[in-house]
């Protein structure tokens, strides 16, 4: 077992993570550099734009994932997205929205593709059926409209309520 | 990466934090540093303001279930109005999709179809909109970049790239404000639909009243319009005003018979629209210009009896004024328009009926061929043509050259003509056990008699007679038969 080789992380604040090669070749990022680079016992790579939090939770992902291939999660997104994952994923989506966020970054910079839609898709079901009020609360987002264009969101409202 | 594919959005505010950091290089003289200065460099990751557009279109191709879920999301902030009002992905999944290759062959029909799915009974069919056929345009070089990107970045083979632009999944509806232009549509089409739906149920609540006095409601119609025609002879007898006193006779009847004009026109409308119920049941917009052909038809005909009328005025020695003449020309083929049309179709039917099978396609000049077989012809039919093309020769002969060959010469061909048709009608319906269509066969021998005598100016109440009480047989013993 000890025969696997190994692949060493650096997040941005200079945490290491020790992860089978195997494991981490799921990030599209991680497989390039590695044919790129030497064949090192224990090759070091450095994530510069990466905190040690969701460094983490990208590799329990991978170390979950890379053997049983998630499934795809079909667009736009029916109902919720508990309905479409699985237990194992359910879980794993159990964070606060800054680690979330922080993940959907984490996962299109070290590009996986699965983890990318998995996270995407928890933001939209989080999005969906919510009132912009709403959302610019949970998330944060300032209300950047004119008066103007306010008088004009009105009215496209006013249509869709008539439809 | 799908960050790597850069929109024009991402660029401009790479460029914008990179204006920030020339300025900050300028201010060297502040003590705050050159760690703090390259601050904008590291972003925040736990914001969600700090996700790139490429995300967010990710995100929102998630959410898209429908439409108006998108109308939402367009409310939140200006960035995401404007990503979902100028990226087609967003609304790449949004369930009103249809590929590419249909939108080039498919019908109206079809493509109308997905939207009924979605919207009620109502398509608008917006890719040939000329208004969005730039968006579809942008949106076409949108996704061919994509593609292109996808190549560079080795995500996609080249020889798979024809393929995908072929399989492309175009979306009918682009952005909020095409939407709100669709929704506008449909609640046009709404109220159209209700405007349709009440003329139907009009028509259908009072044609059950109409069916029952057929023969009876069109003799009165005809007797409504005798007597419209008899007001508008009195209303050129116009009594000066200085003379209009109730002691001076009955100047003031045929105004208070003007109404009739009104009731007249109103039945016309009926008897026109239930018609149309009757065939259309009016289904959509079309109806209404079936209805259109049948005022303009009135209108035509109005046109042309009016002119007839201040002709007649004009003989009697009236004058008329500047815009009864210019609006109402007294040309004799405008009078004869309606017996030139009837004539016509008359001479048309008949002739295509007979002849047309005969013709056949050549290669040479005249490219046309015909192989007519004289001898086993429909001689019925032949002679049906043969009757109204005279009448034509005569009506088109006295509307051109009247004038050199006055009325005498020009009708000939209508009154031979009309003894020719009305042998045939004689010979066809002889042995008929069916009294009034023999009643009718004399006809023509009687409107070519009329005719003779008003050609050959021997007018006088005589020479309608035969024709006048033909036509008040009939009507009569239709009346007493109750089966006209």
């Amino acid at each position: 077992m000890s025969e696997t080789k190994q692949v060493e992380l650096t997040s941005k604040d200079k945490v290491s993570f020790k992860v089978d090669r195997d494991v981490i070749l799921m990030s599209g990022l991680v497989k390039d550099m590695l044919e790129e680079g030497d064949e090192d016992e224990t090759p070091i790579i450095p994530i510069p734009n990466v905190d040690s939090k969701p460094l983490q939770k990208v590799i329990e992902y991978c170390q979950y994932h890379h053997k049983e291939p998630a499934q795809e999660i079909e667009k736009p997104l029916k109902g919720k997205i508990e309905d479409v994952i699985c237990d194992w994923d359910k879980k794993f989506l159990e964070i606060d929205q800054s680690l979330l966020i922080e993940l959907i970054m984490a996962a299109n910079y070290l590009n996986i593709k699965d983890l990318l839609d998995l996270t995407c898709a928890k933001v939209a079901s989080m999005i969906k059926g919510k009132s912009p009020e709403q959302i610019r609360e949970m998330f944060g987002i300032e209300n950047d409209f004119t008066p103007e264009e306010e008088a004009k969101i009105r009215e496209e409202n006013k249509w869709c309520e008539e439809a | 990466m799908l960050s790597l594919s850069n929109s024009e959005n991402q660029t401009r505010s790479l460029e914008k934090i990179l204006d920030q950091v020339d300025d900050i290089d300028d201010d060297k003289n502040n003590d705050r540093g050159i760690i703090e200065g390259y601050t904008p460099f590291i972003i925040d990751c736990s914001k969600f303001s700090s996700l790139p557009d490429e995300l967010l279109i990710e995100i929102f191709q998630y959410v898209g279930v429908n439409p108006f879920e998108m109308m939402s999301l367009s409310h939140t902030c200006r960035q995401w109005k404007e990503l979902i009002n100028s990226q087609f992905r967003v609304w790449q999944y949004v369930p009103l999709t249809i590929s590419r290759s249909k939108i080039v062959r498919g019908t109206k029909d079809e493509v109308g179809h997905l939207l009924l799915k979605y919207f009620d009974r109502f398509s608008p069919v917006y890719y040939k909109n000329p208004k969005y056929a730039k968006v579809y345009k942008q949106f076409d070089v949108q996704y061919e970049k994509y593609i292109r990107d996808k190549v560079y970045e080795n995500k996609i083979k080249e020889s798979e790239v024809p393929a995908l632009l072929k399989a492309f999944k175009k979306p009918i509806i682009v952005s909020t404000d095409q939407f709100i232009d669709f929704l506008k549509h449909v609640k046009k089409e709404k109220l159209s639909a209700e405007r349709l739906r009440k003329t139907r149920d009009y028509f259908d609540s009072i044609s059950s009243n109409v069916s029952k006095w057929t023969v009876r409601g069109y003799l009165l119609l005809l007797m409504a319009l005798l007597i419209n025609i008899c007001v508008s002879m009195g209303l050129f007898g116009e009594t000066p005003e200085a003379d209009r006193s109730l002691d001076k006779g009955l100047w003031w009847l045929p105004w208070s018979f003007v109404p009739m004009h009104a009731i007249i026109i109103y039945s016309y409308i009926v008897v026109a629209g239930l018609a149309v119920n009757e065939s259309f049941k009016f289904k959509s917009r079309s109806e209404i210009g079936v209805m259109a052909i049948f005022f303009l038809v009135l209108s035509v005909l109005t046109w042309i009896f009016t002119s007839f009328k201040y002709d007649m005025y004009e003989k009697a020695g009236v004058e008329l004024s500047y815009w009864q003449n210019r609006l109402f020309p007294q040309v004799h083929l405008l009078y004869l328009l309606p017996f030139i049309i009837i004539s016509g179709i008359g001479t048309i039917i008949p002739a295509s009926e007979t002849f047309f099978q005969h013709f056949y396609r050549t290669n040479k000049f005249p490219f046309f061929s015909a192989n007519i077989p004289w001898a086993s012809l429909d001689r019925d039919k032949l002679t049906v043509f043969a009757t109204f093309l005279l009448c034509e020769f005569s009506l088109l002969g006295f509307s051109f050259f009247g004038e050199k060959l006055g009325s005498k010469y020009s009708f000939i061909p209508m009154i031979l003509g009309g003894i020719l048709g009305g042998i045939q009608a004689i010979k066809y319906n002889y042995n008929r056990s069916d009294t009034t269509s023999q009643m009718f066969s004399v006809l023509p021998i009687f409107g070519s008699i009329a005719v003779g005598c008003l050609a050959y100016q021997s007018f006088n109440y005589w020479s309608f007679i035969p024709l006048t009480l033909g036509v008040g047989a009939i009507i009569g013993y239709g009346l007493i038969k109750k089966d006209l």
